[in-house]
């Protein structure tokens, strides 16, 4: 029976051992925000879910090079940007509303490719007050650099420290520093109608 | 800026300076100084409010959710590393018969072995350990005599003579130098492919 009041030390333990069900628990932990900053950063449902998967598979593959003194999460998320870095360079993307992808004609598709928000808010004029807060910053987050927007999810979003970010980026801790002031220069420059 | 506020700083705040006031930004409070200007300081006050907005607003922005089943079509995909032991065990099991057989073979040997010795009042353990010792001795030098004999009848002698002829003495020193500096090569080449390896199963350990 797998705990999971487990560290995630003691569940990559586990895994090593081969425990199927340690894996599940790791996935289940960390499926939510590896997808979620996946999908920041390619703005595609399809494929951040692919590329999301191909981060956990990998992980575990490589599961025997990880080093326990780090945080599995920054490893984790390592290999993500890793996969989703190689992925952008690779290719020009195409650019999804979280409401749906632009060629989805029927209110199916539109439901098909949006993707489900988790509401913290009772008031529908709450709701509607932060959905539009969140759809102008999500939209400023996909017209930043990709380095950039790794950055400021990382350290906003993820609550990431510059080290980790450092780590997980492998740059060095200034340049980190560089692109999350750059960033949030650039988000309230867009975002500044929100200030009036 | 109010004359006031030129008086505490002598000037607006930077935006490095700014960023001290978002959470988790400054090891403890922002300075003293800075803190005084921003609430006697119209302007900077708003750089610093519209700063944390920004940071509420990325902070608050939700977990998205993958596609129900994620994580079943991950495990579908993951190949989790398997202990050596696991793999040994499974061997035994797939094989049990021949283990059995071997295990039945080498006890009845042994045993008998055992039986043989403890029957002969005269063997003492040091007189079986001399014996033992005499026997591989004489087999190693055998074994060397017959490898010197083996390479004398195959005429390698005669080609290393005829070779260190033609190339000279400078030649075969070269050659000489040549397959040192080759061997050297190639035993680095073999730590650098099993360092990762090696590495690895360090850390794994740790």
């Amino acid at each position: 029976m797998i705990d999971t009041d487990r560290t995630d030390q003691e569940l990559v333990r586990l895994c090593l051992k081969g425990q199927e069900r340690a894996a599940h628990e790791l996935v289940s932990r960390y499926q939510r925000p590896v997808f979620s900053f996946i999908f920041r950063m390619v703005r595609d449902r399809e494929l951040a879910e692919d590329l999301a998967q191909d981060t956990f598979v990998r992980a575990f593959d490589r599961l025997a090079q990880y080093d326990p003194g780090y945080k599995f999460s920054s490893w984790l998320f390592k290999v993500g940007h890793n996969l989703t870095v190689d992925h952008i360079r690779r290719r020009e993307l195409d650019t999804v509303s979280i409401h749906g992808a632009p060629d989805a004609v029927t209110s199916d598709q539109q439901e098909a490719t949006s993707v489900t928000l988790e509401s913290e808010f009772e008031r529908p004029d709450e709701l509607l007050e932060a959905r539009e807060l969140g759809a102008s910053i999500e939209e400023a987050i996909e017209r930043l650099r990709p380095e950039y927007r790794t950055a400021i999810l990382l350290r906003h979003v993820e609550g990431y420290s510059y080290d980790e970010i450092s780590e997980v980026m492998e740059i060095p801790l200034g340049t980190v520093k560089t692109y999350i002031h750059r960033a949030r220069a650039e988000l309230q420059d867009m975002l500044g109608h929100l200030r009036e | 800026m109010t004359s006031d506020t030129n008086e505490r700083l002598g000037r607006h705040l930077r935006e490095e300076e700014c960023e001290l006031f978002l959470p988790g930004e400054a090891t403890g409070t922002p300075p003293e100084p800075l803190r005084r200007h921003v609430e006697a300081c119209q302007h900077c006050r708003r750089e610093v409010e519209a700063l944390r907005a920004l940071h509420v607003a990325l902070s608050s922005l939700p977990l998205l959710d993958p596609s129900p089943g994620f994580a079943e079509s991950v495990m579908a995909r993951v190949r989790l590393p398997v202990p050596w032991y696991r793999r040994a065990w499974a061997g035994l099991r797939a094989h049990w018969m021949a283990v059995a057989l071997a295990t039945t073979l080498v006890a009845a040997t042994v045993g008998l072995g055992a039986w043989w010795l403890a029957s002969q009042p005269e063997l003492t353990l040091g007189g079986l350990l001399g014996f033992t010792l005499d026997r591989l001795t004489a087999l190693f030098w055998g074994a060397v005599v017959a490898g010197g004999r083996l390479l004398w009848e195959s005429g390698l002698p005669d080609l290393v003579r005829g070779a260190a002829g033609k190339i000279g003495v400078t030649g075969a020193l070269a050659g000489m130098a040549g397959i040192v500096v080759a061997s050297l090569l190639t035993a680095g080449a073999m730590v650098k492919m099993l360092a990762p390896a090696w590495g690895a199963a360090r850390t794994t350990r740790s």
